[in-house]
């Protein structure tokens, strides 16, 4: 049951359809979670994510495809045999039961002896703060007790690979910082494998070491977290991570002499060179994320905007910019920050800008390599 | 559950229902109470000014009620009360155990067929009347007529469409996940339905029971076309008091009536917390 080591997980080519073929849930998916490492999934509602994670676990089975747990085949397992945990996002916890037994129950089901089972509820009971509510019915409970008990009841059996399914959703932000700060504990101690999927950027974040970002059953992306934020693969990608997101400049490159530079109106930046051969003039994106733009007072040559909008957050604001009809949002201190209407220079981090195909959305980095 | 003021036309509404509902049953208990001469008395008597059991004693010893100067009847009831029960008991545990396994296949299979659980009904959609010959003709073929077998089988089919969709509506309102869950702990589906989906619905289950029994309990048609001199229900023996043979003895009639009545009524009072979270029809609590 307990696995000293946490294990690999490998996806390869998955693939899940509804309805005879009808609707395609999931296409292609490969990818690979390292053992001790967390992966958040993230996308839209109905991107495939849940789907994902109900086929590792074992409660669908994938139309094609095969799911590897340290190499071998796990599609032949029952959903229980596979030392796979999942906690759903709806709690699924058995209301009927008290809390001591919907913890207890998975231990029970695998035949665990009683007084194991007794000291397995208590310790875990003691780690999510549940031990004065033991003895309860689980329909007596609130929401954030609830989504504690389902986090439980999956962490008592020891899976070596654990799934969540937007474990913290339902919970108050105090609440939330703690159950994540004793996931990121449980990540460390028990060096579990986690897949992790949450519409909150700022959990996967924090949590992950791998984002992997899917919409309509595809993965868009698959990478550190860094990459995924600097470097997105899609336009897709790009303007799904981040609050607010990427900005993306419609605009040309321009190649002349072997250099290329991207043009759009009066922004001129040098794109890495690489970019393959091509015509000497083609459509292409940038993209920016807002605090990588910097303000400052209108120069000669310089790439201006006009400041239509300001949203204070604290200590910083998003300024919503014009560029020739172009939109983009950048950050600036709030207390050192134009005001509406203001003409400002846009100067670009030239590191942290990223370029994309105009026709195919995708990142001419990953293109070219 | 909150509760506000009954105002004036709601109280009389209440009222008139509870007249139109009590009134039968309150009549049926005096009659039981009352001697043969009090039975069919004009003007009529409303409470027997000298109650007795005879009218109990009499389904029990034929004989007793001879002391009035009254006959005509020479069969005990046990016979109908033991049928009464079996046939009822293990009709109902069968329809609700079958009932709870399909209602899960349609509710959590509905991509076999979506027109499945209207055929399930549809068995139901025509007068039994119209059945209760071909089922003697069959059933004497395949010498299932007077046996409690028979009987059995056959309110099984008549009482299954109704367990099938009321079980349906709460299977529905549990959510798939907490089955999967269980399953996910090393459970097999069938294991999961058993341990989690069945005690969740249990609001339902005993609705479900209670109702089926009610309809078995109560059913005429069948069991008179289909009994002859082996098998006897309530029921039918009821029927048997009111006779050109027997006479009318009300008074008997009606105190097999209140035997009948009795379980029932217990059984409801016993089960009424979860009847009334089972009768709304899907009150699991998510």
């Amino acid at each position: 049951m307990t696995h000293t080591d946490p294990p690999k997980l490998e996806l390869v080519a998955l693939r899940k359809e509804y309805d005879g073929g009808e609707v395609v849930a999931v296409e292609n998916l490969s990818l690979s979670v390292q053992p001790g490492e967390t992966l958040a999934i993230l996308g839209p509602s109905g991107c495939g994510k849940s789907t994902t994670l109900n086929m590792i676990v074992g409660i669908e089975t994938p139309t094609s495809g095969d799911i590897l747990i340290d190499g071998v085949s796990v599609l032949d397992q029952p959903a229980g045999r596979r030392s796979v945990g999942l906690v759903f996002q709806d709690y699924a916890v058995f209301t009927h039961m008290t809390v001591a037994q919907n913890l207890a129950f998975g231990l029970k089901v695998r035949g665990v002896a009683k007084p194991e089972i007794a000291r397995a509820v208590g310790e875990t009971a003691h780690m999510l703060g549940l031990t004065g509510q033991l003895g309860l019915r689980a329909s007596r409970l609130g929401g954030s007790e609830l989504q504690r008990v389902a986090i439980g009841r999956t962490l008592v059996t020891k899976p070596a690979l654990l799934l969540l399914d937007e474990p913290l959703s339902n919970l108050e932000t105090e609440m939330r910082a703690a159950m994540r700060r004793e996931l990121r504990r449980l990540q460390q101690e028990i060096g579990l494998t986690i897949i992790y999927v949450t519409h909150d950027q700022i959990e996967a974040l924090s949590l992950a070491q791998q984002i992997a970002v899917m919409s309509h059953g595809k993965l868009r992306q698959c990478a550190p977290t860094d990459v995924v934020y600097e470097q997105p693969a899609h336009t897709f990608v790009a303007g799904f991570i981040g609050a607010p997101p990427m900005n993306i400049l419609h605009g040309a490159f321009e190649t002349r002499a072997g250099a290329s530079t991207f043009v759009a109106g009066s922004v001129r930046i040098d794109a890495p060179g690489g970019l393959g051969p091509g015509p000497s003039h083609r459509r292409g994106l940038m993209g920016v994320r807002p605090d990588a733009i910097t303000l400052a007072t209108p120069a000669e040559g310089a790439a201006t905007a006009t400041v239509r909008r300001i949203e204070p957050l604290g200590a910083e604001a998003v300024l919503t910019l014009d560029m020739n009809g172009q939109h983009l949002a950048a950050t600036a201190p709030a207390r050192n920050c134009p005001s509406e209407g203001d003409h400002v220079a846009l100067m670009f981090d030239h590191d942290r800008v990223a370029f994309f195909d105009a026709d195919s959305l995708r990142n001419l980095k990953e293109l070219s390599a | 559950m909150n509760t506000r003021p009954l105002t004036p036309l709601l109280a009389l509404i209440l009222l008139v229902a509870l007249v139109v509902t009590l009134f039968p049953i309150f009549w049926i208990v005096m009659t039981a109470l009352k001697p043969p001469t009090d039975w069919n008395a004009a003007p009529a008597i409303w409470i027997p000014s000298e109650p007795t059991l005879i009218n109990f004693l009499t389904l029990f010893d034929p004989e007793a009620i001879g002391a009035f100067g009254v006959g005509g009847i020479s069969e005990s009831a046990t016979a109908a009360v033991f049928g009464s029960i079996l046939t009822s008991t293990c009709a109902t545990l069968i329809s609700v155990g079958i009932g709870f396994f399909a209602a899960i296949g349609l509710s959590r299979y509905t991509r076999v067929n979506r027109f499945t659980p209207l055929f399930i009904l549809s068995g139901r959609m025509f007068p039994p009347a119209a059945i209760a010959v071909p089922f003697v003709i069959i059933f004497s073929a395949i010498q299932l007529i007077d046996t409690y077998v028979g009987l059995i089988a056959i309110y099984v089919a008549i009482t299954l469409p109704f367990a099938t969709w009321m079980l349906k509506s709460f299977v529905d309102e549990v959510p798939r996940e907490v089955e999967e869950a269980a399953m996910i702990d090393g459970q097999s589906r069938l294991m999961a339905h058993l341990t989690v989906t069945a005690p969740l619905i249990k609001g339902g289950l005993f609705a479900t029971t209670l109702f089926i029994f009610i309809l078995n309990w109560s059913e005429f048609l069948f069991a008179l076309v289909l009994s002859y001199s082996n098998i006897e229900t309530i029921p039918i023996r009821l029927a048997k008091y009111v006779t050109a043979t027997a006479g009318t003895l009300f008074g008997v009639q009606a105190a097999l009536a209140v035997l009948a009545m009795a379980p029932l009524i217990v059984a409801g009072f016993l089960i009424q917390k979860h009847l009334a979270r089972g009768m709304t029809f899907g009150a699991v609590k998510r």
